[in-house]
């Protein structure tokens, strides 16, 4: 999965630190997705290096210092152009809920361009399923038909429901290193 | 929004201009379809998806000249419809427009070929009639099934018998209202590879009403109507390749 891009697309809203992204994720994608919080880290450090987003140090009472990360204008490219293809297909579910809280202006878009690469998709299989006949092909065809059959529906579901989906509150994890009093970022 | 391809030269088969139709219910008024722009090109196939309500039934009636519109204009095949007496609009839908609905309503005392055949008997010479329905049935792969009653036959041959008698006479409009809504997943399946099939060889425009968004993706153009207007016309992508899972 795309987390540099993932992080990029939640940047997208506004500044935030390492912890906050985290909880972010596991708060909108619940226990279907999983992020390593370690990994969150490290991928931060390289969009750093590469030029994505700037660090800064933010002073803590009684914690130690945090970074706040900032996307940079290649960083706001690299959102801009995930959160408005509908490529790459697997990442449907997590461009939608990172769309939904940080760009909730492209979420119906985003929906409708993944829901017409889908259909497309589906199209192409049931032309194939059409003239393949010899071995297993039918059938192996068959599960990917199913598969894109799953996520048209799944899609038009949540194109029927965006005001709802939109309205709904974020879900964040409440974090232990959470400061009470300390800097709002996002 | 249109959706116009190479096809915004030729003259459309089908042409609604701020059609609105409204329904009393008590003493209120209902719009099932609001001011309602759509052009459709000859051989296209065109998807109508929306939730139960959203007008797609309301809106397959309207261009089948089944009802009338409250207002706007309706061009099918160049023809205003609204001009055409009651007889008229019978005659022209019997000439150029094939229906089918969710149940193919097949007449229980006769045979599948003689339900095909009878329904154009009076626009047809009986033996010409049964000849088209047998050859319409076998290209249908009922060859074996010609004289079955339909209680005889499964869902999805009943609704293919229906297919046959909507394309009896070759028409230039196929119209069809949830045609997969009494199917199995593998017959649905059966019947888009069908309706693909007949759209290619025989150039038919075809319209399909579908509350089912994996049943749309057959089209080339999806309408989706919400609460009697469109919200969006889109169309899908033509894609050659597929995703491919690689062994390593």
């Amino acid at each position: 999965m795309g987390l540099q891009e993932a992080l990029a697309g939640l940047l997208s809203a506004g500044p935030a630190h390492g912890y906050q992204l985290f909880s972010m994720l596991e708060g909108e994608l619940g226990p279907a997705w999983e992020t390593r919080q370690s990994h969150l880290y490290l991928t931060l450090a390289r969009m750093e290096r590469d030029g994505l987003v700037s660090g800064r140090r933010i002073r803590q009472r009684a914690l130690p210092d945090r970074q706040v990360f900032e996307l940079t204008s290649k960083g706001r490219a690299l959102a801009d152009r995930w959160l408005t293809s509908a490529e790459p297909q697997s990442e449907m579910v997590v461009k939608l809920a990172i769309a939904r809280v940080a760009r909730p202006e492209l979420f119906a878009d985003l929906a409708a361009a993944i829901s017409d690469e889908v259909a497309g998709r589906l199209k192409a299989l049931r032309q194939l399923s059409r003239s393949l006949k010899a071995g297993f092909q039918q059938q192996a065809l068959a599960l990917e038909i199913a598969r894109r059959q799953a996520e048209i529906r799944w899609l038009s579901s949540i194109r029927d429901d965006t005001a709802a989906i939109l309205a709904q509150p974020r879900a964040q994890k409440r974090g232990r290193h959470d400061e009470q009093g300390s800097e709002r970022l996002a | 929004m249109m959706s116009r391809g190479p096809s915004a030269l030729r003259e459309p088969a089908i042409e609604l201009r701020g059609v609105g139709r409204v329904y009393p219910s008590g003493t209120e008024r209902v719009s099932a379809l609001r001011d309602l722009d759509l052009i459709i090109y000859p051989g296209e196939a065109v998807a109508i998806s929306g939730i139960s309500g959203s007008g797609k039934t309301t809106l397959l009636n309207l261009i089948a000249g089944l009802d009338h519109p409250t207002s706007g204009e309706i061009r099918v095949l160049g023809q205003n419809l609204a001009e055409l007496s009651e007889g008229k609009v019978t005659a022209f839908r019997a000439k150029s427009i094939g229906l089918v609905f969710q149940d193919p309503h097949l007449l229980p005392g006769l045979s599948a070929i003689e339900n095909v055949a009878l329904a154009r008997l009076p626009w047809g010479r009986r033996s010409e009639l049964m000849r088209e329905a047998k050859k319409l049935l076998e290209a249908l792969g009922l060859g074996q099934r010609l004289h079955h009653p339909p209680s005889r036959l499964s869902a999805g041959e009943r609704q293919r018998v229906g297919l046959a008698r909507a394309l009896l006479g070759q028409p230039q409009i196929l119209l069809a209202d949830e045609p997969t809504g009494n199917l199995d997943a593998k017959t649905t399946e059966g019947l888009i590879a069908l309706l693909s099939e007949l759209r290619e060889e025989m150039g038919i425009t075809l319209v399909i009403a579908t509350h089912d968004p994996a049943v749309a993706a057959m089209a080339q153009r999806i309408v989706r109507l919400l609460g009697g207007t469109i919200e969006s016309d889109r169309s899908v992508p033509a894609l050659r390749s597929v995703d491919t899972h690689i062994l390593q």
